[in-house]
Parts: structure tokens; sequence; C-alpha cells
């Protein structure tokens, strides 16, 4: 609660001078109050995540910090090699690169839109599936 | 044992943790029964391809064995259609090697194609031209080989479902410079570059039920006590080391080395960064033959192209500098003082040669890294980085001034903006009075922009218009294409000449009969399949 709060007042802060950010504050905080912990899901709303889960499923702390890795993703799929078996019959396939294995959110973007990486240099006619948005 | 500490390494963008490699190679010798313990790696690994003892019993036999599924698996189907029983063995997961991930082009001088485009050639004039373009590292022997049996080759591809073009505008690669070159039709190449390529070549294996074990590496060679050699040993993810009996030959097509920093440090006269090869390129079919006595030919060459720096979704990595970038108006090569180098226009191979400057003045490479730079007018018209016009990213160090991006990237910026000057005067009267470029006809044919009506050298454009860009390039490579000795028959030769019976090479595991030069596009698989087909033919012919 006290991280999301201040993170609002940067926010604010970005856009109003000092009179009216104190203002803003107070609805924020009321509202925050009302809301309870569902205000945590205002800032990205389900549609947006992956999966349609929610942000604890992901960040399992207490304080939802930045991931490193693919540790998370892989809990659930397994590993890259048996993610890329999945896509085997692809042409080519997506999880093999001459990049070696790449961060998952690289092209499976949790918090925005998905991007297929591998075409910022080649042509490929692979598109995003959309279970993955 | 220097060999016993962790090094990381990262130059060129290859990891090499070389304790865990030397513990590979280590235990394979161990494995082999070979023993010892070497204090040199390079001979290690020699050590640890060397021939193993017969079996008492063949786990498999088969006529002919080809090591490698590029263009090496052009042997299989050869040898299967004389009737012969044939075997194609693949170190990695994945089928194809090298030749699956390139573009697939052929050179064949007088082919089909340029017959129903009525382009005139002929083979004599392919030879004098490939012989002056091998630059005294061939042989008579191995050009005329590669001449006589290249319209034979692609004849045979074509049949099997192969559907090339002819590849335009690529001339040959010393078009205007060497005589009896080609301005069209010497390359061809499939709509699907390599990929179809090597799918075709897999369909057509497959039609001929010729097994193909992936993942399964040819380790050591088999030899009888003549010294001929009669089989492989290899490691087959299922059932270990096996022994497969070739009572025809063995044909080596591993390709090169580019992924084995010590046959790299030991044979090339530079650094290569972000080698394009496969990463299973280690080497193995020349220490192989190493191993067992084999001369070697060419072994300081590679078939260079020079590569940009790009960062793609956090990794940094080698993007092919083709002409379709670094050689179009408005794109020039820079080296750390903001001098110019190169020709910009002329072919990647020949560029890359001027890389390789020990400058004793600074007692360093003098143009490595060296720096592309572009300002706003050619990033509207042309990639960047395989990054379409319009598309910005952090690496392209976009700049307001020259000042600004010689800051970023490290240029000396006086340097870096009287050579801009300077360019920029060149393009105005169309003629690079420093490196010419855009006055050999392959420079315009192949690389120039002309439909650029506003300048007179269509490879010749000012540098003025901020924002500028800047990214770093290096030399890299496709392939290094110096190996294992061959003759006309593709037979490997030991260092007096002398025929190792049974033993084959081909493309770049073998001393490449293009020797130091690169006469054109697809001179690369050319060499590949060319060889491969002379090397089933003659196994074929076998008593």
């Amino acid at each position: 609660m006290v991280f999301l709060f201040s993170e609002l007042i940067d926010y604010v802060d970005e856009r109003m001078d000092v009179e009216m950010k104190q203002v803003t504050a107070v609805i924020f905080l009321v509202s925050f109050l009302i809301w309870g912990t569902s205000a945590a899901q205002a800032q990205t709303t389900q549609k947006d995540l992956i999966h349609g889960l929610g942000c604890d499923s992901c960040h399992d702390t207490e304080v939802p910090q930045k991931l490193e890795g693919n540790g998370v993703c892989l809990s659930c799929h397994g590993s890259y090699s048996e993610v890329a078996g999945l896509t085997s019959k692809m042409e080519p396939n997506p999880h093999v690169s001459h990049l070696g294995e790449f961060d998952c959110v690289a092209c499976h973007k949790p918090h925005g839109e998905s991007e297929f990486v591998c075409n910022q240099c080649h042509e490929f006619e692979i598109k995003m599936p959309e279970a993955a948005n | 044992m220097e060999s016993k500490g962790v090094v990381k390494e990262n130059a060129g963008g290859i990891q090499v943790d070389r304790r865990t490699f030397v513990k590979g190679t280590a235990a394979v010798a161990m494995a082999l029964g070979v023993g010892g313990f070497l204090d040199n790696i390079f001979g290690q690994q020699v050590k640890a391809h060397e021939p193993a003892p017969r079996p008492t019993k063949w786990d498999e036999e088969f006529d002919v064995v080809v090591v490698g599924s590029g263009t090496g698996a052009l042997a299989a189907m050869v040898a299967k259609d004389a009737g012969f029983s044939a075997v194609i063995l693949e170190k990695a997961a994945t089928w194809g090697g090298t030749t699956a991930i390139s573009g697939g082009v052929l050179w064949v001088p007088n082919n089909y194609l340029m017959k129903e485009a009525g382009i005139e050639d002929s083979l004599e004039e392919a030879f004098e031209y490939m012989k002056k373009a091998s630059f005294g590292q061939s042989s008579d022997e191995l050009i005329h080989a590669y001449i006589d049996n290249a319209n034979p080759t692609l004849d045979y591809l074509v049949q099997n479902g192969h559907k090339p073009k002819i590849q335009v505008p690529y001339a040959d690669y010393y078009h205007g410079s060497i005589d009896h070159s080609r301005k069209l039709g010497r390359s061809v190449i499939p709509p699907g570059l390599g990929r179809e390529l090597m799918r075709t070549v897999r369909a057509a294996v497959d039609a001929r039920g010729i097994p193909v074990y992936l993942q399964t590496p040819a380790v050591s060679l088999i030899t009888d006590e003549s010294g001929a050699v009669v089989g492989v040993w290899a490691k087959s993810p299922a059932k270990g080391k096996i022994s497969i009996r070739a009572r025809r030959g063995v044909l080596l097509a591993t390709g090169g080395f580019d992924h084995n920093k010590e046959m790299r440090e030991h044979f090339l006269p530079g650094p290569v960064y972000y080698p394009s090869a496969v990463p299973t390129d280690t080497g193995d079919g020349i220490l192989m033959g190493m191993a067992i006595g084999a001369d070697l030919r060419n072994m300081n060459e590679v078939w260079g192209w020079p590569v940009k720096e790009i960062t793609i979704a956090g990794k940094k990595m080698g993007s092919f500098d083709g002409g379709g970038e670094r050689a179009k108006p408005g794109s020039i090569y820079v080296n750390r003082f903001g001098q110019r180098f190169c020709n910009e226009s002329a072919n990647y191979d020949a560029t890359t040669r001027n890389f390789y400057w020990w400058d004793n003045s600074i007692m360093d490479w003098r143009n490595i890294p060296a720096f592309c730079i572009v300002d706003s007018e050619y990033r509207k018209r042309y990639k960047f980085g395989r990054q379409k016009p319009g598309v910005e990213q952090p690496w392209m160090n976009r700049s307001d001034t020259l000042e600004e991006l010689a800051g970023k990237l490290g240029i000396d910026a006086e340097g870096l903006m009287a050579t801009v000057e300077r360019v920029n005067i060149f393009a105005e009267e169309g003629v690079d009075r420093d490196f010419h470029r855009g006055e050999k006809p392959f420079d315009r044919l192949t690389y120039g922009d002309s439909e650029r009506t506003d300048l007179k050298n269509p490879c010749l454009g000012p540098i003025k218009t901020p924002p500028f860009y800047g990214v770093r390039v290096y030399p890299g490579s496709l392939g290094t294409c110096g190996g294992l000795r061959i003759n006309g028959n593709s037979q490997v030769l030991t260092p007096y000449g002398k025929v190792i019976d049974g033993l084959y090479a081909a493309g770049n595991t073998a001393g490449s009969p293009a020797g130091a030069g690169y006469p054109g596009a697809g001179a690369t698989l050319g060499a590949g399949m060319i060889f491969a087909r002379i090397a089933a033919l003659h196994m074929a012919k076998k008593n």
C-alpha cells in the first residue's frame, strides 16, 4: 500500500503544482482506503496480464519487484528446450535462435503489447499468439 | 597449467568457459582410451580425435559415411543413386548446418539460367577468372575440378527439386578488377535462401531412405593396417559410442573452425568477431584429419564479411553489413581516428581485409573496431543494422552533431569532421579520390543506388543532414575456408602428397579451391556441394 501510494504521488508530481497535488493526493488516499487491495490491480488491468493472472502469480513478494530471468515463467512451462519442443513444427522455430535463449518477456510482454523480436531484423511470417497477450 | 584457470572471454560475442571446454575435450580423450596429459590445449584437441582401435564387431555398416549435414549431404544422395548405402551424421540437433542459415547461393559459371537469359559465358573464361581470383592460394587442379563439375552439380540439384533464379543484381565479386568476370548470372539463388535449399536436399535424402543421425558427432576416424580410413567412431545420444564402417569412404564435411578459439588464434591472421557459422563448427573434421596425418591448406583464410554490432532484446550480436547498407550513399566506415580506410562499396570479403592493418605506430589493429557513420538522409532510404527507415534503437547513438556522435563512440572528433567534410566534396564531385568508391562496375551494379538521380556517383552521398547515427563495425566471417588438403577427387592428402585412401573432405573442412579469394556469391556453398558430389562419384568408382 505504501509503495503504491508513493508511486501515485510521483505520478501526480509530474503533472501538477504543489497545491493541486496535496488535494489530489487526499482524493487518491481516500480511494485507496475504499478500494483496499483491489486498487493494486487498478494500475494494470487483468486483461493486460499474461494469461489473466494476478500480480502475485509472478511477483511473489509483498512489494512487487522487477523480475530477472525466466525462472517464474519456466516454473509452470518447464525448461526452455521443452518450450522449444512445443513450437518445433514452426518455421523457423521461434524458440531456437542464433542468439541463444531469450528472456521470455522480450517477446511475451506481461505489461505491454507483445512483440516478435526476431522480426526487428528478420521478416518471418510469425505472429504472437493472442493467448500470450 | 594455464588451462586450469576459468577464463571467461567475450571476444566476438562468444563466451567460452575454458575450464569447461578443456574438461570436455579431456573427457572425450579419456573415453577413447587415449589417456596421458598434454600441456598444449591445441595438441590435446587433435589427441581427442586420435584414431581409435578398430572394433571387433562394427555397430553399423554403410558404403559411404558423410560427416556433417550441410553441403556434404549431397554426397549421400549421389552415392545412393550409384547403388550404394549411405548415412549422414550430424553433430547438432538440427539439420543443414551453416548452409541452412545461409543465402543458399551457388556460384556456377555458364549455367543453364545464363543460357536461358542469353548471357554468354565459357568454362575457359571462368577458369582464368577463378585462377586470378584465388590469389595464388589454390591450384589449377582444384579450380578445374570446381569449374568442370559446377554445372553437373547444379543440374543434379535441379533434378532433385532445386528451383534457383539468377541472383540479381550480383556481379562477380571482382567484376571490373579481374578479367573474365561476369556482371550477372554466375550466382544462382533459391527464393527461400539456404533454408529452402536444405529443405529440398532433406526431402531428396528422405525420399532415398538415407538415414540421418542428428546429435551424433563423429569423434575419430578408424584406419586399417595400411592407414586407409575404413570407418568412424561416433557418439550416439541413445547408444553411446558407436563404430560405423565405411566400406567405400568417409566424407568430412563438418564446416570450418569458426567456433574453436584455439584454432582461430593459431591459424587466422587476426581476430574474427561474431562468426556467422553455426556454433557446432568447431573444426572437428579438420582435427580428425590432422590426427591421422593429413596436410592442411588455406588455414589463414575466412570468407570474410563486416558486421555491425547491434543489440536485440538485450543481446549483442553481429549483423551482416552487406551492400544493402554499408555500400549505399551516405554511409562511411571510419576508424577511431575518424579516418576512412576502405572502399565501402567493394565486395564484403575484400572489404573485410581492410580491417586487418596492424599499425606499429600504435601497436594495435588500427581499424578494429571501426564505425559506420550515416546521416538522416541515409536513414530515410536504407536499412541500418537491419532496422528499417524510421526505426530508432538506442544502440544507433543518434546525435545532433558529428562531435556528439564522435564522443559517444570514442572517435577523434576533429578527424571525423575533417573526413566527413572531404567525403561531402567527393560526393558533390562524384569522385572518391581516396578509395575510388563507385569506380568499379561491381560497386555500381551490385551495391550502388541507381535510382539516386540526385547523385553523380550512385555509391557516394554526402553526410550532412542531422541527426547523425553511428555503430561499431568489426571484421566477421561466414565461415573459415582453410582445412584438409584435397586433390581434384576430394581425396585428402598427406604433407607428402600421398592420398589417404578412404578419406575425403569438402566445403569449409577442406582447403578452399577459391584460395584467398571470393570469386562470386555462392563460391562458398558451391565448393561444398561440388566437391561433395565429386567425392561420392569417386567413392562409387572404387573397386
